[in-house]
């Protein structure tokens, strides 16, 4: 029975290329897509997780078809296990892939995480030591994903719990060494960046002026939960279910100062509000993309 | 020569890889936190953080893929069901959809649930659901393809079913329980009485439909199993003298779940 869902040829796609604008951008959920449809809403971008259309056909599909056919898309994939052991899972990469052909996104990224290790997929983005073997594999597994799909992806920077006593890179050292070696993209989660700070005692804001910017095609901002460890230090936890916290905001703001407008996806994936609520955290994030613009319209008039 | 040998000789593959630790302790609350973590005296809560993430987004989807078992199961029941079925039966791959398929069959072999068969056929029944949500698009046969084709070769016809259609034939009344996704408990609801649910998706709403007759759930399983219309017909009167072929075909035409038919060739 599973057949139906794990063959079926990919559909060729209907879609031209249409590259993803430096506006606001909202993660597609299911139930905002008529309200989305209905109003014309003013959305610079919707982006979709790739495991969640890799069914055969059904609503999923009709429902980002008519999404795709009035706005551009970024698929984001949650289980390719790039920072995993094991080689790449060719099945789902073959999958992946059909949702790139099909929906020709304008951005296509991934995580630094591990999420399945031996045949076993534990459906969370794990951490994983910096290390210049772990390096090298992530740049193997981020070759081969690019190479089959025929295209640049971004890598996300993660959130994290704990580290590694075997680590001896530094994350944004690490980061710029895998766009540099495989010529991939990055996507800077700035509220990953505030919630791994917070949780290891190191300064966002170094971390971000460390961070090879130059390297970044899109932003993610999201809300956390905060908590407190066993020693009642604090502990940030990347919960996506809330809105975005005011110090990832003034985050935001430092890294645009630098990189100019970029793509800043809103991603809001638990205890999912209404549309207008997300719609209002787009909107709040397109107006630090207004303002860094005319900022940046200012310095070139004077 | 000699060099190369040397070089593979010295090639080791590594049978225990770095993730052992971490991963295998995902799963057993017990397990030490894995010693390669840094944070000395803090390293429990935190990564009891991805224990928790990896444990209740499995329980979660699992329970987002068997509403029906949840909701008759209760939460607290539920849950300790799906640990142990994903101690056995972990998501092998990340497309979520694949996880849950041996469920139903879990479910059946599932010592503390003996006494408790139906949730098993319900299982399957939900299972059949979530398939024909993500299945293949196709269009279902029309009504008129059927009417046009004359009436001698009517009984040698076989059809093709579309890619969504599913029979979840039961001895229990898993059409009447499937309803617990929606709303529990069902008053009257008598679990001697059997029911068969086909299971359609013509376009992009999953369509349901109990059948409570024997010799409608025999012609619609011969159908199905690409029997001709014909001996699908003969077999369901076995089971009733009185079975009515014509409100067979039309529950067939109706719901779409066929996608095409095909003449025999030799007539």
């Amino acid at each position: 029975m599973m057949d139906t869902i794990l063959s079926g040829p990919p559909a060729p796609s209907a879609f031209r290329p249409s590259p993803v604008p430096p506006k606001a951008g909202i993660g597609l959920k299911p139930q905002h897509v008529e309200t989305i449809l209905a109003t014309k809403a003013d959305i610079g971008f919707f982006e979709i997780h790739a495991e969640n259309y890799m069914g055969g056909g059904g609503l999923p599909h009709s429902q980002l078809s008519r999404i795709r056919e009035g706005y551009p898309v970024s698929v984001h994939g949650v289980g390719m296990s790039i920072g995993g052991e094991n080689r790449i899972d060719r099945d789902h990469l073959a999958r992946f892939r059909a949702v790139v052909d099909r929906y020709q996104p304008g951005l296509v990224s991934e995580h630094l995480a591990w999420s399945t290790h031996d045949n076993v997929f534990y459906n969370d983005l794990l951490p994983l030591p910096y290390t210049s073997k772990t390096l090298a594999r992530v740049v193997c597994h981020i070759d081969q994903v690019q190479e089959t799909i025929g295209r640049q992806i971004l890598i996300e920077n993660p959130s994290t719990y704990v580290t590694f006593n075997e680590s001896n890179w530094s994350e944004f050292e690490f980061m710029a060494e895998i766009a540099f070696r495989s010529g991939c993209g990055l996507l800077f989660d700035v509220n990953n960046v505030y919630v791994s700070a917070i949780n290891h005692g190191y300064s966002p804001e170094a971390y971000i002026d460390a961070y090879p910017l130059d390297k970044v095609r899109e932003i993610h901002l999201a809300g956390h939960a905060t908590d407190a460890d066993n020693l009642d230090q604090p502990l940030l936890i990347d919960s996506h279910d809330r809105p975005v916290a005011s110090s990832v905001w003034a985050l935001f703001e430092r890294v645009l100062q630098r990189t100019g407008p970029l793509p800043s996806l809103v991603e809001w994936d638990n205890d999912v509000p209404t549309w207008e609520v997300l719609a209002n955290e787009a909107r709040r994030a397109q107006s630090k993309l207004d303002d860094v613009l005319k900022s940046i319209k200012d310095q070139q008039v004077a | 020569m000699t060099g190369s040998i040397e070089a593979e000789s010295s090639v080791q593959i590594e049978d225990k890889l770095e993730h052992d630790a971490f991963a295998a302790a995902l799963f057993d609350p017990l397990a030490p936190v894995p010693a390669q973590i840094t944070q000395k005296g803090a390293s429990q809560k935190r990564f009891d953080i991805y224990r928790n993430n990896v444990v209740l987004s499995l329980l979660e989807a699992l329970g987002d893929a068997f509403p029906s078992v949840r909701a008759i199961a209760g939460e607290q029941n539920f849950s300790r069901i799906a640990r142990d079925f994903i101690a056995l039966y972990p998501p092998k791959t990340a497309m979520m959809q694949a996880f849950g398929k041996e469920f139903p069959s879990f479910l059946k072999n599932y010592a503390p649930l003996k006494k408790s068969l139906f949730l098993a056929d319900l299982a399957l029944a939900e299972r059949m659901w979530l398939e024909a949500y993500h299945a293949r698009d196709e269009e279902p046969l029309a009504p008129e393809a059927f009417s046009s084709i004359p009436a001698k070769q009517v009984a040698g016809l076989i059809f093709l079913t579309h890619p969504a259609t599913r029979l979840a034939v039961s001895r229990y009344p898993v059409g009447d329980l499937f309803g617990a996704r929606e709303c529990w408990p069902v008053h009257g609801l008598d679990l001697a009485s059997s029911q068969t649910m086909l299971i359609t998706r013509p376009f992009h709403s999953v369509m349901t439909v109990t059948v409570e007759s024997d010799a409608e759930t025999a012609f619609l399983a011969d159908i199905i199993a690409g029997e001709t219309l014909g001996s699908a017909i003969e077999n369901a009167v076995e089971y009733d003298a009185d079975f009515q072929p014509q409100n067979a075909i039309s529950l067939m035409l109706r719901t779409g779940m066929l996608s095409g038919v095909s003449r025999p060739h030799n007539e």
